[in-house]
């Protein structure tokens, strides 16, 4: 068993028991390996896991938070063998997670990401829209994010076109230009989608553009629009009442572990594909919850060779919402996010002046 | 002059500059160490605060309370005979005090002013702007209420709260004035404000970082039962997560006294205790405390802090490595414990460093407590108390004793 032989076949396409045998499989040898390679984790594993390393199932896989990415260096290559840093969006003054990539991991991640995304584009380049600047890749701050967002999905479109100026405001004429020529055809729409939201939705058009047959992908997350009360099922109807915009994904991913994503389906959920997992833990004791019982999203993939980044806790909370019964088809696991657990509030000695 | 206004809000609420405070202003020192005016004023505060049921639920309130009764004052009032009647001097206010106080515990600037304020002190509170929760407001209330009876006006002049933003002017004006500076808030708080200008002989008691422990005898954990196992479980408790185990007594490592398999029964039966009643009691954001003891234990790992880790993420043991360094041992909080076992008291000398601030003990021996004050004879450990009374406030604090600091002995012919 090898990652490639579920890359290689069609996304969401197995279901879960299948995928189960398949994945406990390639996870364990990846646990092998990185315990064999990456003094960290295997330090991890002992002292906080314990040293079981006898799997029944995916379930018993150790997990490490993404922050330890942030405040360790966790690698499973010699230095030299590192082929590229990714790291994480951070706002100023926290700390960014770095993740170091070979080229064996750089490769899979893009084919993964491609398998993927071509399952819902379609094997043909489209012209594609981004609802960004491209001022992202020279902002060096913002960069690492948002721009490697719109670096991965740039070879899947073709006249690639910008909505914001270097200034990053809304240049109408451009978006209009876009709509215009390309109104009622396939194209690629790619943004964060707090930004689709902004400037695409919220954007004043004289006419009505038909979006019937383009496709949206946005990600990023929902803070910002829960915070206006826009959430997922909003989302997408307003984008269906302005553009006729039916083909929406959002998805979820994490520079900890690009390639491994998790695309939404026409029902709205998140759905993982077959070389990736989800596991939802109970925050009291990280048990292992059941369809509609909500907890912290662990989520595993087959994809990192060169970090020990295969099994990790994210602290986003989000809960499963079944398996196998997705509409439209897709099998295994599908879910929903339902928000980020709150930084902990913890109120000490240390604690009186300048606050 | 704007640049110097600060919000008071004792003895009324308003608007004020700095040098227009009361405290500043007046001039003559009537109150005499322990006068009775003084008893009587915080006894009658004592009893607005236990008549009122709006607060008088909360433990901390009703703490408070009770210390502020006559009898109490009395006592303590006694305990200081040495220093109160002394044949070799006499005993005199030390005259203004500057309070920098803590946020995190809603009733420390109160434990902080009263101790001053009976040595005859006057005294000056910067609290937290945070403060804002209706108990802390409705002890403003009070006071202020009780200042306006005609026989308390006098301490207008004796208290004076207030908060401002970080303002160096303010803080080295009311450093200057003040011929002491009580210094809560830790090793941060102590720096910004010793980089302030003060006067010459402006005397700081300074309460710095400190960590704390605990001890339980393994044999007696066992064999606890009944009403007692349900008292211990509401004592560890209130000293483990009545601040989210972030005070400076909270206690942050668990030392099980006693052989090897008692000690581990002792854990088994202790989180299991805990864990029931933790998640019928404590109320915090469960998801963020599984994140941030996730993260923690990964950097303990990663530190070779820790052998190994369990319990839930309520109530989480992780078990030290053989030689660990006491004053590096502060957890993240929200119930988060390092522990060890530990065969005899005398095998403890981790805990005898200046860190170490508070040591809480269930089911120890007289001979045990002796062990335990024999550790005391060095660097560290300033309290030792009951599981139970980890945070109860005391005038003997961080090895202190807050009267006699806060007091001029006067040396008469």
């Amino acid at each position: 068993m090898k990652v490639d032989d579920l890359l290689n076949v069609p996304q969401f396409s197995l279901d879960q028991a299948e995928k189960d045998k398949a994945m406990l499989v390639l996870m364990k040898g990846l646990h092998e390996h990185h315990v064999a390679n990456s003094v960290a984790y295997k330090e991890i594993c002992t002292r906080v896991f314990g040293t079981k390393v006898d799997f029944k199932t995916l379930e018993d896989l150790p997990f490490i938070p993404v922050s330890a990415f942030k405040n360790h260096q966790l690698m499973s290559i010699n230095e030299g063998d590192i082929f590229k840093v990714l790291t994480s969006s951070g706002t100023t003054g926290q700390s960014v997670s770095r993740i170091y990539l070979d080229k064996d991991t750089a490769r899979l991640q893009s084919v993964a990401l491609s398998k993927i995304i071509s399952h819902v584009v379609g094997p043909q380049r489209l012209p594609m829209l981004v609802i960004d600047s491209k001022a992202v890749f020279e902002n060096k701050l913002s960069f690492s994010a948002r721009g490697a967002g719109i670096l991965g999905l740039a070879p899947f479109g073709k006249d690639h076109t910008y909505v914001l100026n270097e200034n990053f405001e809304p240049d109408e004429a451009v978006l209009k230009g876009f709509l215009e020529k390309y109104d009622g055809q396939r194209i690629f729409i790619f943004g964060f989608t707090f930004m689709v939201w902004q400037f695409l939705q919220k954007a004043n058009f004289d006419k009505k553009y038909d979006l019937s047959n383009a496709i949206l992908m946005h990600s990023g997350g929902w803070k910002k629009l829960i915070d206006r009360a826009v959430d997922n099922a909003t989302f997408r109807l307003k984008l269906k009442e302005k553009f006729n915009l039916e083909h929406i994904y959002n998805y979820y991913g994490m520079v900890e572990q690009v390639g491994s994503v998790f695309m939404e389906n026409q029902n709205g959920y998140l759905h993982a594909p077959n070389f990736a997992d989800v596991i939802i833990r109970n925050p009291v004791d990280f048990s292992v919850q059941p369809i509609g019982q909500p907890g912290l999203i662990q989520v595993i993939s087959a994809l990192p060779i060169s970090y020990p980044g295969h099994s990790l806790l994210t602290e986003d909370i989000g809960v499963l919402e079944g398996v196998d019964d997705s509409q439209g088809g897709w099998k295994g696991k599908y879910f929903r996010i339902l928000g980020r657990a709150k930084k902990a509030e913890l109120r000490g000695c240390s604690d009186t002046f300048n606050k | 002059m704007n640049a110097l206004k600060l919000n008071q809000y004792t003895p009324h609420s308003v608007s004020i500059l700095c040098t227009e405070l009361s405290c500043l202003v007046a001039k003559n020192y009537d109150l005499r160490p322990f006068d009775s005016r003084t008893i009587d004023f915080l006894d009658g505060l004592s009893k607005l605060i236990l008549g009122d049921k709006a607060i008088n639920r909360r433990p901390e309130m009703a703490a408070l309370g009770f210390w502020l009764r006559k009898a109490q004052l009395k006592k303590m009032m006694v305990e200081q005979e040495q220093l109160l009647n002394n044949p070799q001097f006499k005993v005199a206010p030390i005259g203004k005090v500057f309070h920098i106080c803590p946020a995190n515990v809603d009733t420390m600037f109160m434990y902080s002013m009263v101790v001053a304020l009976l040595m005859g002190n006057r005294n000056i509170l910067r609290i937290s702007k945070r403060m804002d929760a209706p108990h802390v407001l409705s002890l403003f209330d009070k006071l202020n209420l009780l200042l306006e009876a005609e026989e308390f006006t006098l301490f207008k002049d004796y208290i004076n709260i207030i908060s401002y933003d970080h303002n160096a002017d303010i803080s080295n004006y009311l450093s200057t004035g003040a011929n002491a500076r009580l210094i809560w808030g830790g090793d941060s708080t102590i720096k910004t404000f010793q980089s302030f200008e003060k006067a010459p002989r402006t005397k700081d008691i300074v309460f710095a970082d400190r960590i704390s422990m605990m001890i339980l005898d393994s044999e007696k954990i066992l064999s606890c039962e009944g009403k007692a196992w349900d008292e211990l479980l509401r004592n560890f408790y209130n000293d483990a997560y009545t601040f989210d185990q972030m005070g400076c007594s909270s206690p942050q490592t668990i030392y099980f006294l006693g052989l090897h398999q008692y000690c581990e029964q002792a854990r088994i039966k202790l989180s299991k205790g805990l864990q029931e009643f933790l998640l019928a009691e404590y109320e915090n954001d469960v998801s963020s405390l599984a994140s941030l003891k996730l993260n923690r234990m990964v950097d303990d790992a990663l530190e070779g802090k820790i052998l190994n880790q369990s319990g839930n993420n309520l109530f989480k043991l992780l078990q030290l490595v053989e030689i660990s360094d006491s004053n590096s041992l502060h957890g993240c909080g929200g119930g988060y414990f390092y522990f060890k076992d530990c065969n005899k008291i005398k095998d403890m000398v981790a805990l005898n460093v200046p860190k170490v601030q508070t040591v809480s003990y269930f089911g120890l021996s007289h001979d045990d407590k002796n062990e335990l004050m024999k550790l005391a004879y060095g660097e560290g450990i300033d309290r030792i108390v009951k599981v139970g009374n980890a945070l109860n406030f005391h005038y003997i604090w961080d090895g202190y004793n807050l009267f006699q600091e806060l007091s001029r002995k006067v040396y008469i012919e």
